[in-house]
Parts: structure tokens; sequence; C-alpha cells
């Protein structure tokens, strides 16, 4: 009994998990790159062993501080963001009685996720671009005020990047929440109106505890990618402007910045395993408080 | 629904919201559009406005010269969208069913063996070696199809919560009490129940091939590599063309740069690539929403 | 998990230490050792014909085959970077003095030196002993030169109209100082216009303004162009600088230089072209077109031309560690500066299809007729790439007909910095040289374009270059240079 009903189950999960093993797992031995004093003619393992001199210089330089908090806190931010954001357009989406307004709706929230980052950077300097841009051309003479040379003021881009983020990649978590929404069982919110509870109590009471663990498999993924960032984001979308260098450096472009000259693949890879490694830790950490919350919602 | 008062106002806010929202999302594709058929010296001197003073198509004539090998892009692309997508897909569902069932032997283990790989990842170069010189994809079609793209455990997971949370776990039981089989229950129950998030997690997929560029950059060279570009290669090649040529300190990188209208065709390129995407929405949009209400039609 | 790590084993190893077993020479006689080469550009469609043509020759002299691989200009590095850690055939591509160091360092090219001495007869005809080997990391040649212009004269491009409508002298321009009263003079008939046009990381105005010999780039540099001087400073912390920005800054204050400078990405060429820009600092040499677009242009020199230590390093053409047989790839490399047939087929393509001669005296050739840029099969026109152009023939109207006459002249001519021929080993640096690399990103665009205050910024710069551990990188470049400079001067 246990044998047949479980045998087709681990035939279906298997071209799935041969896939991962082929394309994350084997390159993950590559991690001993970070290791390693690359020299590509004794090849990956035939290289010298040197420790964690990879690692140093994303410790010893005087930005370290200024990128992790940079990179931690925009994470937070668009985390939290997105959850707020992505729900409430969601719930609107789905109670919409109109159909082609709802429609509508959707393609809007979708539409700037179909760009790619570097064309979302054009957009913002058509806008931005202090002697050809949107901003200073057109909207603030209409206003009366004026020009702002908005890539060389700093107090401007932490608003500016959540705002991007947000626009550009809200669509996704949205549609998630609305797909469980739309899963819901109807005859709860048919209850719920015969009892006479408004809209916003069954949004509360229904709603809102539904898409709880759907919230939760976000944020947990994305809690072990805090200390990742949008590369294009931090860099093409300001424009890469050295006075903004404060608010927008991140681990990853400070990186890519580092290595610009040097071009090593052994501290590229160490900066991206420090990253996984504390990603690592959050996940397991966070993991584990919210198996004590709700056993169900834990990823593992 | 009851036509309360306070459903009014909820559907008041929502619509007055939601316009917005669809100002905001239309307004700067309006605006790459325009640029796109401003004139390129206007936009330099005059700078970027809804309302251009001098039109020009100079800058699609410039990308309609290559109109042969943009259409071939194009059918390269909707070759791997469509192929990558269901592939993408059905690996993506058949992982997350039995990990979605509560009393799956070493569960633990296969949760957390998918979700190890979004937090690890061995870095391009390993990747590229055994994928190069091992696998032999170079410069094939597999390429655009098999790195990265083909499985993301991001949505294995969102799968699996979804069919934890939103299919009845009685109606799984009662199949297999009468005796269904697990991949007669996957197709009769989970496919059709799970219709909302599968066409979700679809779309998220079919937009992963058609915006990745990536696979190409790297697996893609010479003659033979650019004979298979997609379109977003193709477009990311005259876009960071153009960059680098800006930026060349050497002799000829000037005058290559220069021969090409640099600020309008970004802005046609991008618009370019989205057309198809726009054509295709309200199509996308019919199934989404059959497929969405499909789904919510439960028992 | 065992194995896991067997599989993992088995499809890394590809990876390197085994060229001994793949070894010289297994090739049958009868079958031509190819020779993969690659370059940036176009992909050409009369491509095949051409090298079909090329391989002819090839084979009839050296038993030898090459395989031209075009890759797109933006995407170039990276690929070619994927390409040398794997063992795909690879043998001649185009690296320059940004590069070489990383990869030395990670052992992915081949050290040219003793092949030059034992193939190279061509190459030290064609450049000359001196600049043959003079690509080199203490004594680790990266590369071949192409040859091309040796550095260049910093200079201001003027619209030719314009000066002729202000009555500009500009054979009066001697300096930086005597540009102030002419944009003065243009800015007041035309408002609205940008005086002095500056962008991206190496357009600004005072990058191009040079003065410096940054040795390589990588923290300290000799003032004055290294012509006095062997002492290694802080840029941002010499007196020279500063003077130039604070003109700079200056006329940016004054709305002479467009707002735009630290963010904008476009080329000057293409901005020139739209009519709105009268000037443009650039690097002045013999092939540089005196034309943007519709309006022609003039130029008046700034500073004088000096050869800087990495002069000759910037293009050049080096062996990749994925080369099956490096010295046949040297021999061809060779054989290609001597023959002037290869470098014109590679170049323009076929006689008579592709070209044909406008003056054969003086070596000048065109499209033949019904053909142009836009529906040519093969028109490479990219010169400074292949290995050289000087022996080839000259484009008719895109350049005089004596052109290499002159670039020979203007390499020849030019004053050599105490440094030239040194680069800097970072070897050892690494931590400093990435902190640093952020500290130059994060001010000097915004220093070189005049946006911002000298007196505020600059010693914020230099403070934190000295928190980056410049001190440090700078007292390993001079002991490195003083090394260089008594084996130069026995």
């Amino acid at each position: 009994m246990k044998v047949r009903k479980w045998a087709p189950m681990f035939i279906m999960m298997a071209p799935g998990l041969i896939y991962l093993f082929i394309n994350n797992y084997i390159p993950m031995a590559g991690l001993v790159i970070a290791f390693k004093k690359m020299d590509f003619r004794k090849g990956i393992w035939g290289s010298d062993w040197v420790g964690f001199d990879n690692f140093k210089y994303l410790f010893t330089t005087p930005d370290a501080f200024v990128i992790t908090r940079n990179t931690i806190l925009y994470n937070l931010a668009f985390i939290i963001v997105n959850i707020v954001v992505g729900i409430i357009f969601a719930i609107f989406i789905s109670e919409m009685v109109n159909k082609h307004m709802k429609q509508l709706y959707q393609s809007a929230v979708l539409l700037p996720f179909l760009m790619s980052m570097v064309i979302v950077s054009y957009i913002v300097y058509a806008i931005l671009s202090p002697e050809t841009g949107l901003m200073n051309k057109t909207v603030l003479p209409m206003a009366g005020k004026d020009p702002v040379s908005w890539y060389s003021e700093t107090k401007y881009w932490p608003y500016i990047l959540i705002i991007v983020n947000t626009w550009k990649g809200v669509g996704y978590g949205c549609l998630i929440y609305l797909a469980s929404i739309i899963g819901i069982d109807r005859s709860l919110y048919e209850a719920a109106d015969i009892d006479g509870a408004g809209k916003w109590v069954q949004i509360r009471t229904i709603t809102l505890p539904m898409l709880l663990p759907s919230v939760i498999t976000l944020t947990l993924l994305n809690v072990g990618r805090i200390f990742f960032s949008d590369f294009s984001l931090f860099y093409q979308v300001p424009q890469n402007s050295g006075i903004l260098y404060s608010v927008t450096n991140t681990i990853d472009t400070y990186v890519y910045r580092a290595l610009l000259q040097l071009g090593d693949t052994g501290m590229a890879s160490a900066a991206g395993f420090y990253q996984s490694v504390i990603g690592f830790l959050l996940i397991i950490g966070c993991n584990w408080l919210v198996r004590k919350l709700d056993r169900d919602s834990a990823l593992f | 629904m009851l036509n309360t008062r306070e459903n009014r106002v909820f559907q008041t806010t929502a619509h007055i919201v939601m316009m917005l929202v669809v100002l905001i999302s239309v307004l700067p594709f309006l605006l790459v559009f325009m640029s796109s058929i401003t004139e390129e010296n206007s936009l330099i001197v005059h700078g970027y406005s809804l309302f251009p003073q001098k039109f020009s198509l100079y800058a699609y004539e410039y990308i309609a010269q290559k109109g042969d090998k943009i259409l071939r892009a194009y059918g390269i692309t909707l070759f791997i969208t469509v192929v990558g997508t269901l592939v993408n897909l059905l690996l993506t569902a058949l992982l997350a069913y039995p990990l979605s069932r509560r009393d799956l032997p070493g569960k633990k283990f296969f949760s957390f063996y998918v979700i190890f790989t979004m937090l690890f990842n061995g870095g391009l170069v390993p990747t590229y070696l055994m994928y190069a010189n091992t696998f032999h994809i170079k410069n094939t079609i597999f390429a655009l199809l098999i790195p990265t793209l083909l499985l993301s455990a991001m949505n294995v997971l969102l799968m699996r919560t979804y069919f934890r949370t939103s299919i009845p776990e009685a109606l799984i039981e009662a199949a297999e009490i009468d005796g269904a089989g697990q991949f007669n229950i996957f197709f009769s129950i989970i496919v059709p129940l799970g219709k909302p998030i599968l066409v979700t997690l679809g779309l998220f997929a079919a937009l992963g091939y058609w915006n990745d560029w990536t696979n190409g950059l790297y697996y893609l060279t010479g003659t033979k590599g650019e004979d298979l570009y997609s379109i977003q290669n193709f477009l990311n090649k005259l876009i960071t063309d153009i960059q680098y040529l800006a930026n060349a300190q050497f002799s000829g990188g000037g005058a290559q740069a220069a021969k090409m209208p640099s600020v309008s065709i970004r802005m046609a390129i991008a618009f370019v690539a989205m057309i198809p995407i726009l054509v295709l929405f309200p199509f996308l949009q019919k199934y989404f929403e059959k497929g969405i209400t499909l789904g919510a039609v439960k028992e | 998990m065992v194995l896991s790590t067997m599989l993992t084993l088995t499809a890394l190893t590809g990876c390197g230490g085994n060229k001994e077993a793949s070894g010289n020479n297994t090739g049958a006689k009868d079958t031509a050792h190819k020779v993969v080469m690659a370059i940036s550009g176009e992909q050409q469609p009369g491509q095949e014909r051409v090298m079909a043509e090329v391989n002819k020759i090839l084979k009839k002299d050296l038993n030898m085959e090459l395989e031209l691989m075009i890759l797109p200009w933006g995407s170039t590095d990276q690929q070619i970077q994927l390409m040398l850690t794997g063992t795909e055939p690879l043998d001649l591509f185009r690296l320059g003095s940004g590069e070489a160091a990383g990869y030395i360092s990670s052992g992915k090219i081949e050290d040219l030196g003793p092949l030059i001495d034992k193939y190279g007869k061509n190459i030290k005809e064609a450049l000359g002993e001196e600049i043959a080997k003079s690509a080199n990391i203490n004594g680790f040649v990266y590369g071949v030169p192409t040859n091309i212009e040796r550095d260049s004269t910093p200079s201001i491009e003027m619209r030719k109209d314009l000066v002729e409508k202000y009555d500009i002298d500009i054979t009066q321009i001697k300096s930086l100082e005597d540009l102030e009263p002419i944009f003065n003079k243009v800015k007041a008939g035309e408002p609205n216009m940008t005086m002095l046009f500056g962008a991206g990381g190496v357009n600004q105005p005072a990058t191009r303004y040079g003065g410096f010999d940054s040795l390589g780039g990588f923290g300290g540099v000799l003032a004055n162009d290294g012509l006095e001087s062997t002492k290694v400073e802080i840029r941002p912390a010499t007196e020279q600088y500063k003077a130039s920005l604070d003109i700079f800054h200056d006329w940016y204050k004054k709305g002479y230089i467009n707002k735009d400078a630290p963010t904008s990405q476009d080329e000057p060429s293409v901005v020139m072209k739209a009519g709105n820009t009268f000037s443009t600092i650039v690097g002045w040499h013999p092939a540089y077109q005196n034309k943007e677009g519709n309006y022609d242009v003039v130029f008046a020199p700034l500073r004088e031309h000096v050869l800087h230590s990495g002069s000759s390093g910037y293009v050049t053409l080096g062996i990749a560690r994925n080369s099956k047989d490096p010295d046949k790839a040297m021999q061809l490399l060779d054989y290609i500066y001597g023959s002037p047939e290869v470098m014109n087929l590679l170049n323009w393509g076929m006689e008579g299809t592709d070209y044909v001669y406008i003056d054969k005296e003086n070596n000048t050739i065109g499209y033949p007729e019904g053909v142009n840029d836009s529906n040519a099969e093969y028109h490479l026109n990219l010169g400074w790439q292949l290995p050289n152009q000087f022996i080839a023939s000259v484009w008719e109207g895109s350049q005089p007909a004596d052109v290499w006459d002159r670039m020979k002249e203007f390499n020849d001519k030019a004053p050599k910095s105490k440094a030239f021929g040194f680069m800097f080993d970072p070897k050892g640096y690494e931590a400093e040289i990435t902190a640093i690399s952020n500290v130059n990103e994060q001010y000097s665009r915004s220093l070189e374009s005049g946006s911002v205050d000298p007196d505020e910024y600059l010693p914020k710069y230099v403070e934190a270059l000295k928190k980056a551990g410049i001190e440090k990188v700078i007292a390993a470049q001079q002991k490195q240079l003083d090394e260089f400079l008594a084996t130069k001067q026995p």
C-alpha cells in the first residue's frame, strides 16, 4: 500500500530534482573557488588554497558598513512595501464587479513587470535627467518650481528606489495573492454576508488569514536573499552617479566596482558565498521561528 | 454581494486607486513610445516629452534594416517561450504536488533540497564550464532553454503552498480510497483545481523566457551563435554595443558609435521588445481569467 | 552524496591542466592547423567567402587556417572571460592593459616574450624592437600591440561654422585658459548652446584633458605627463589636478558645460551631430575624423602629445591559455603583420566584390559600383583591431592617402614619459585596489565634469583614498617603478 502510494510520487519529483541537481548542485562544487587563488592553468582543483584571503576586501573597506546597511534596509523596505501594496491591489482587483475594469487593472499592475531593469533605467532618466528630463523640463516649471539636480541629491533616492522597485515588481506578489484569494472557498464569504459582516470585516477575518501562508512563503524566501540586491536597480537606475553612493551603494554594486580592474574570479565568488551564508543562516532562523508559531507555514 | 454603503465606498476607493495605478503604469510606456518617434536631435536639444515637437521614424528604420534578423529572433523567442514554459510548468507542478502532501516520507529533506538551491549557487564560472564544456550546449537551442530557467525553486514553493492551502485534502484522500493512482489524481484533481496558480506561475515562467538575455550572452557566440539570438539578445546587443562604444577609449569607438542613433533607438528598442507582449496581452488575459475562474469552481 | 561528488569531479576537471595531453603537433600533416581569432564588431554576411580566400593564402604559405570569430562590442569582454576559463578553441584575441594584470595572475594567457623572439620577424619590423614587447607586466608580455596611434593629443574639437561665425583664431589657442574668452563670446551669441560637452567615464573634460601618466590606473600617477619627475603621487592631491578642475568647475557654474555631464551616457560625436554643442575635448591623432554628422570640425591642441607608460598596451592581440599550439598561433600572427594581402582581405574583403582600387599608386580603395555601406557584404573597417593596418590600403574619403605615414611620424615624434614601458603589477594589493576602485568611481566623474566644487570635494576624495589604502599602493608603485628605471639606465 505504502509503496504503491509513494513510488509514483517519487517518480513525479524525479525530473525536477534531477534538474536542480545538475543546474544547481553540480556547479556548487565551484564554491571552492572562493577559497582559492584561481590559476586556470592548474584548473579549479589544482589552484592554491588561500583560506579567507578572497573575503578580506569585503570587510577591510571603509565602506563595509554603508553597503551592508543599504542592502539590508532596502531589502526590508522592499519586502514590506511589496507585501502591503501587493495585497491591497490584489484585494481591490479581486473585489471588482465590472469585468472589463478588472482586466484593465490586472494588466496595469503587470505591465511594468514586462520590462527589463535597463529599460526602466532609461525611463527614469527620461523623467529625471537634469537637462532633458520630463520633471525639470515640463513638470516643475508648470508647478512654478526650480529644477532639481536629481542625480546629485541623495535625499530623494531612497524614495525613488523604493518607488521604482515597487512600480516594477509589485505585479509579481500581487498576482500570487490574487491567485490565492481566488482559491478561497466562496462559501466563506457567503456565510459572512448572511451574518451581515461588512467588507472590511470580511477582509480582516477571511481574506487576510487565508493569504498568510503565501505571504509567509514569499517573505521567508525574500529573507534568504536579503544580502543580495538587484544590480541594475542600484547601478543603472541612479546612472552610477558618484554623489549618490552613500544611499545607492549595495554589496553587489560595490563588488562590481571593486573588481572592474582586477576581474578576479575568486574574489567575486567570495562575495557570493558570503551573501549566501548570511541568507542561509537567516532563513534557518526565520523558518525555526515560523515553525514555532505555525507548523504548516514553515518552509521545511 | 450586499449593496451596503460600506461596499459602495469600498468599490469607489478601489476604482480611484486602481485608476491611478493604470496611469502610473501606462504613462511611462507612452513616454517610451513618444521618445522613440521623436527626432534624435530634438531629443538631445529639447528633451523628453509626451508631446514631441519633431517626429522621426529613423530609429525604427534603423531597426527595420535588420528586419529579417528580427523576425528570426521573434521566432526563436516564441519557440523557447512556449516549449520552455510548458516544460517548466510540468516540472514545477510534478515536484510541488508531492511536496504539498503532509505525509510524504522525507518531506523535510526534499523541501530543504529545493530551498537550498535558492540560497547557494556556484557562480557563473562553474555553471558555464559545466554547460559549455561538459554538456556542450553552446550555440545550440538548448542554451536558451535549459540553464537556470527550466525550474525555479521559488515557484515550486509557491505552488506547494497553494496546493496545500487551496485544495481540500479530503478530496485527494477520497480519490485515494477509491483506488485512484497518484498520476490520475495529479491530472484529474490537482491540475484542474490548481489552475489559478498554474496560470499565474506559467505567466511568470513565460515572462522569464521572454525577457531573458543572459543565457544568450553566455552561451551564444560567433556567427553560429548569433543566428540563434532571441529578440532580447538581439536588442540587448544593440543597447550594450551603443553603451560600450560611447565609452570606448580607443580610436575607432567614437566613429562607430556616431553611426547609431543612440537616444531614440534605445526607446525604440524597448518598445519593439514589448510590442508582441502588448499584442498578445489581451489573449493571455483571457486565458488567465478563464484559468483563474475555472480553478475557483470547486467540487 | 558520494555520487554527487564523483559527478562533480568529472564535470569540472574539464577545465584545465590537460594541455600536455592534447599536446603539440599531433595533427596529421595533410590537415591544416586551425587558429581561432576573436575580435569585436558586426557579423559580416560575406565572412565565409572572404575567409575562404584568406585561408587559401594561409594554407599555401603556412599550412594553417584562420577562423575569425566576431563578437558583439558590448559582450566581448564577458564572453572572452568565460571562454578563457574553459577548453573551447580560442587562440588569438584582443586585450588591453586594463584586463592584462587579472589575466596574467589567473593564468588565462600565454607569455608572448619568447614566442616573439622566436617567430616575430615581421612584428619587430612593423612595430620596432621597443614596442614589440612593450605590452608587459614585470616582463610577462601579454600581447602584441596592433599598429595604431600611440596615445593622442588632448585637443579641443570645435564646430567650424561657429568658429568662422565668431571669428575665432584657433592658432591662438595654446592652453585651457585661452578657451575662456572664446566660450564667453560664443555663449553670448548662442545662449542655449552647450559650450563644452562632457559625459560618461572617459569623455569628461578633465579626463580627456589628462596631463598625468596614470601608470596603468591602479592609484598613483606621475604629474606633468611623467616628463619630469618620477615621484608617484595621489592625483587629486596634486596642484596640477586642482588647477584644471578649478577652471572646469568655474565653467560648469557659468553654464558652459552641460548640466548632465556627470551622468550622461551619450557619446560626444552623437551630441555634436545634434547641433546644440559647440565643442568637446578629444584625444586627437592623424586618423581622427574632421566631420561630425553634417558639421565640419576643427581642432586645436591643448597639451603636448606624450607617450605614457601604457601607451602601446591599450589594444593588443594576446594568445589564450586555451590555445592548443601557441607557437603556431604566433607564427600566423606574425605572418599577418607582414602581409598586406591578408590585412586587406580581413579589413576590406575581396577586391572586385567588396572593394576596388581607386588610385593604385596611392593605394586608396573604395566601394565598387552599386555597393554601399548598407548593402556591403564584407566591410569590417576595424583596422585598429587587426594586426597591422599600416600596410593595408586606405579607404578613399575617410582619410588622406598618406594617413599612415603621418601616423608613424606622430608616434615616433612624441616625447616619452619617464615611465614609458612600465606597468604596475598589482599582485598582493588586491584589497586596497578594490577599495580605491570604488572611491575613484565615486568621485572622479563628479569632479572631472566640473560639476562639484574642488575646494570641497578634493580633500574628501584624498581622504577617502587614504582610508582605502592608497599610500600602500603608491609605495609599491614607487618601488616597482624605481626598479624599472634602474634596469632601463645601465
